[in-house]
């Protein structure tokens, strides 16, 4: 497959707005703040996550367009006005022209539970509140995004748990490489609520300390971008582990993913893994212990900064991989697992000393 | 124009870089299974595989059988309490055996939703001819569509919190709710490993996403064979919402009638099986139909009312990828959702493209629902049926025609006809739209019967 650049980035994390904050955070190795999470049902006052600090959709994009929207919708459409500052589509062209491929996990659990709650408690199953009703469809996020920016190519969210971010980022290859697009914005979100954090609890143990945030990249098919290039997608490869054999199948993902990249192990100047909960995590750390030399497995930061991250793990790797300097055309790789069973591989070429922002 | 397949995906196809397909087989377990590669010209991507779950029937023969007679599969919702709503009518699948349908996963640990996709496609897989280890000798790709995902779980979630507190949350919750198990639950029931699963959430159009999606994989040589569509499960949370919103009809959908008053919730699965006419063709498969191309594209307008313009462009975006002209296209399988905004602005939007004299136009919804995420995929399955047997469905609950929707509806009755070409449609809320062309293959064995 031809392949895409990356030509800009930004994020909202718990660092901050941008990408400046989030770049110096992984270069310095800061753990993410921990604060409180927003009050809401369920929501325990003696919780902390690596929230984005004082994150309130209505202060961060206005009172125009954003009532009852949901926390994931607004980190995506902040994330969005960052990286398209400056940047974004000018004439009908352009707007024709530009996707969006998101990766989410499940949406905004804690909308969709508090809708369904305000069915089951109302004086009337359909007192629900009605500026909430467009948050019920899942492609809320993007869609919304969209509809901000006249983004008005293919708008694709995609959904793969903790691999989220990994096939967002090749579903927006793919749209580039079949000519369906000609500039793809592509990330992964994740918000944080109460009823998160207790199904990730309940799933993953309850020291489980989590995350939120969104990231997102510009894509640009590498013949014809207008950004400069900062890294080029060589390869991204995913695939399901059977029977929790999570160490099997990523092996063969990333074996797969090297040889489209036409490198090898022995080349990989950067790796790092999802630090998936559990035996997955365990797993993939024992892959990479057994592929490459610690100095490639410590060179860049790891998301265990940022908490669990869940959707925005991938995108999260990919800021990992971006903000960390070194010379041009260093090959850097990420993983991805998920406790469910899909594991997955990426692989990029960095085109800057990466020092910048 | 129309006898050019190798058209550019998108117009704008580059071409591969020298030595990208000539890599050596890479080293370890991979080397087990047929790696799909970059071909050097694209691929013609053939149905063979049709798995249906809807109001109307289990299975593709009863799904045919159904759309051919018009039957209406409209019933009282039970699948969650419909108490104190204005109207408790949509359109469930009853008397789904998940325990006979499925054989890897279980039942009582997967939501239904999953259950759905998981059970269409092992039907899918069957009725195209084949096994699961011819699967698992190829890469493959799954991907189904969903609006709500298992909401439906959620929805438990919340009422066992309401009356339990947090000891609701259990260590099963978090993988039983989320979006991603609907691809991920066909790949457990199949017992796969070397395939790339994604569940795509764009809505009431998801569907369409989900083939188009597995078009492009299998014409590029990605994969070798697709299992795509869409499932969704009736829950409370939706069922709200568009009551909340006045848009459920009080008896039945009536699709771009005069009277029409909003649409009926359904459920189902719609999965397809896909793969390049060369495999088709080398082990004597039955085709359906040849999946000629497809569109994609976003409003960026509004969050729930669909644009006109933006929709003709989709459906010249899926003309133009499928190298079909309109005067070629036989059929439109609406979205026709039955509400005032949508058939209007739909019917506006078939005639911006295609001028005075539409082709037929139907809506299946009005026999099966409003099926959410499985809603463009069981209208393409019907489009490929419509082809294969030579008929169109109808729209049915008709009475009037809208004089603001002027198309031949094809009232209440089926029609023999000469389907060589079907435009389906997929709008979505959040104003995702997709678009799928679907036509004849002619078969080297010159025969339709199935």
């Amino acid at each position: 497959m031809s392949t895409a650049v990356i030509t800009a980035w930004s994020a909202v994390s718990p660092y901050g707005t941008g990408r400046a904050p989030l770049a110096a955070a992984l270069r310095a190795r800061t753990a993410a703040p921990e604060s409180a999470g927003p009050e809401e049902w369920t929501s325990d006052p003696e919780t902390t996550a690596r929230v984005v600090p004082g994150f309130e959709v209505r202060d961060a994009l206005g009172k125009a367009g954003t009532r009852g929207m949901d926390r994931l919708t607004g980190l995506t459409a902040v994330t969005v006005r960052e990286l398209l500052a400056g940047t974004g589509p000018v004439g009908e062209d352009e707007e024709l022209g530009t996707g969006l491929v998101l990766g989410i996990a499940s949406g905004s659990v804690q909308g969709f539970m508090e809708f369904t709650k305000s069915s089951l408690e109302g004086a009337s199953p359909i007192d629900v509140s009605p500026s909430k009703t467009p948050n019920m469809a899942m492609n809320r996020a993007a869609s919304a995004s969209a509809i901000r920016h006249r983004l008005k190519g293919p708008n694709t969210t995609v959904a793969a748990g903790r691999l989220s971010g990994l096939v967002a980022l090749d579903q927006a290859r793919r749209l580039l490489a079949d000519g369906r697009a000609e500039r793809v914005l592509a990330g992964s979100a994740e918000e944080y609520s109460a009823t998160r954090a207790h199904l990730t609890r309940a799933a993953h143990g309850a020291g489980t300390v989590l995350g939120e945030g969104c990231v997102m990249v510009l894509l640009e098919p590498v013949g014809t971008a207008t950004g400069t290039p900062l890294a080029e997608v060589l390869a991204v490869h995913h695939r399901v582990a059977p029977d929790g054999d999570f160490a099997g199948a990523l092996a063969a993902a990333v074996d797969a993913a090297l040889a489209e990249a036409g490198t090898t192990a022995a080349g990989v100047w950067a790796a790092v893994p999802s630090e998936a909960p559990g035996t997955a995590g365990d797993q993939e750390r024992r892959v990479h212990e057994e592929l490459f030399p610690a100095a490639a497995r410590d060179r860049a930061a790891s998301v265990a900064l940022l908490g669990e991250t869940a959707a925005a793990t991938g995108a999260y790797q990919l800021a990992a991989l971006l903000s960390e300097p070194g010379a041009p055309g260093r090959i850097a790789l990420l993983t991805a697992a998920d406790p469910d069973g899909p594991v997955g591989c990426a692989v990029l070429r960095l085109l800057t000393d990466g020092a910048a922002g | 124009m129309s006898a050019d397949r190798t058209a550019p995906a998108g117009g704008a196809a580059r071409t591969e870089p020298a030595g990208s397909a000539a890599r050596t087989e890479p080293a370890g377990s991979t080397a087990r299974t047929a790696a799909a590669r970059p071909v050097a010209e694209p691929r013609r991507v053939v149905l063979t595989g049709c798995g249906a779950l809807s109001s109307i029937g289990d299975g593709v023969a009863e799904f045919t059988e159904g759309l051919r007679a018009g039957r209406v599969g409209t019933g009282d919702i039970s699948v969650f309490d419909t108490t104190g709503f204005p109207s408790r009518r949509g359109h469930q699948v009853n008397g789904f055996d998940a325990a006979a349908r499925l054989h890897r996963l279980e039942p009582e640990r997967t939501g239904r939703a999953t259950q759905f996709a998981a059970a269409a496609a092992r039907m899918a897989l069957d009725d195209a001819g084949l096994d699961e280890e011819w699967l698992r000798a190829r890469r493959g790709t799954v991907v189904v569509g969903t609006t709500d995902g298992e909401v439906g779980e959620l929805d438990l979630l919340t009422e066992s919190a309401l009356a339990l507190g947090l000891a609701a949350f259990t260590g099963a919750s978090l993988s039983r709710t989320a979006t991603g198990g609907l691809a991920l639950g066909v790949v457990r029931e199949l017992g796969l490993s070397d395939v790339e699963p994604s569940t795509v959430a764009t809505a009431c159009a998801a569907g369409n996403y989900a083939i188009g999606a597995g078009f492009d994989a299998i014409r590029a040589g990605r994969a070798e064979w697709a299992l795509v569509g869409g499932a969704d499960a009736l829950n409370r949370k939706t069922f709200a919402g568009f009551a909340r919103l006045g848009l459920i009809a009080p008896d039945e959908c009536r699709p771009f009638d005069t009277d029409r008053m909003g649409l009926l919730t359904g459920e189902g699965a719609g999965l397809l099986l896909l793969e390049s006419e060369e495999s088709a063709r080398a082990r004597g498969a039955e085709i359906y139909a040849e999946v000629l191309g497809y569109g994609i594209n976003c409003d960026a307008s509004h969050p729930t009312a669909p644009e006109r313009d933006s929709v003709a462009r989709c459906i010249r975006l899926a003309l133009e990828n499928a190298s079909v002209k309109p005067e070629e296209v036989d059929l439109i399988s609406a979205h026709g959702t039955g509400t005032p905004t949508n058939d209007t602005t739909e019917i506006a939007a078939i005639r911006e493209v295609y001028g005075d004299r539409p082709p037929r136009t139907v809506g299946v919804k009005a026999m099966i629902g409003h099926t959410m995420g499985a809603a463009s995929a069981l209208g393409a399955i019907a489009s490929a049926l419509a082809i294969r047997h030579g008929f169109v469905p109808p729209t049915a609950n008709h009475r009037t025609t809208d004089p603001d929707c002027p198309v031949d509806v094809v009232p209440n009755a089926s029609v023999p006809a000469d389907v060589r070409i079907v435009q389906n449609n997929g709008l979505a809320f959040g104003g995702n739209n997709a678009v799928v062309l679907l036509g004849r293959h002619d078969s080297p064995r010159g025969e339709y019967a199935r």
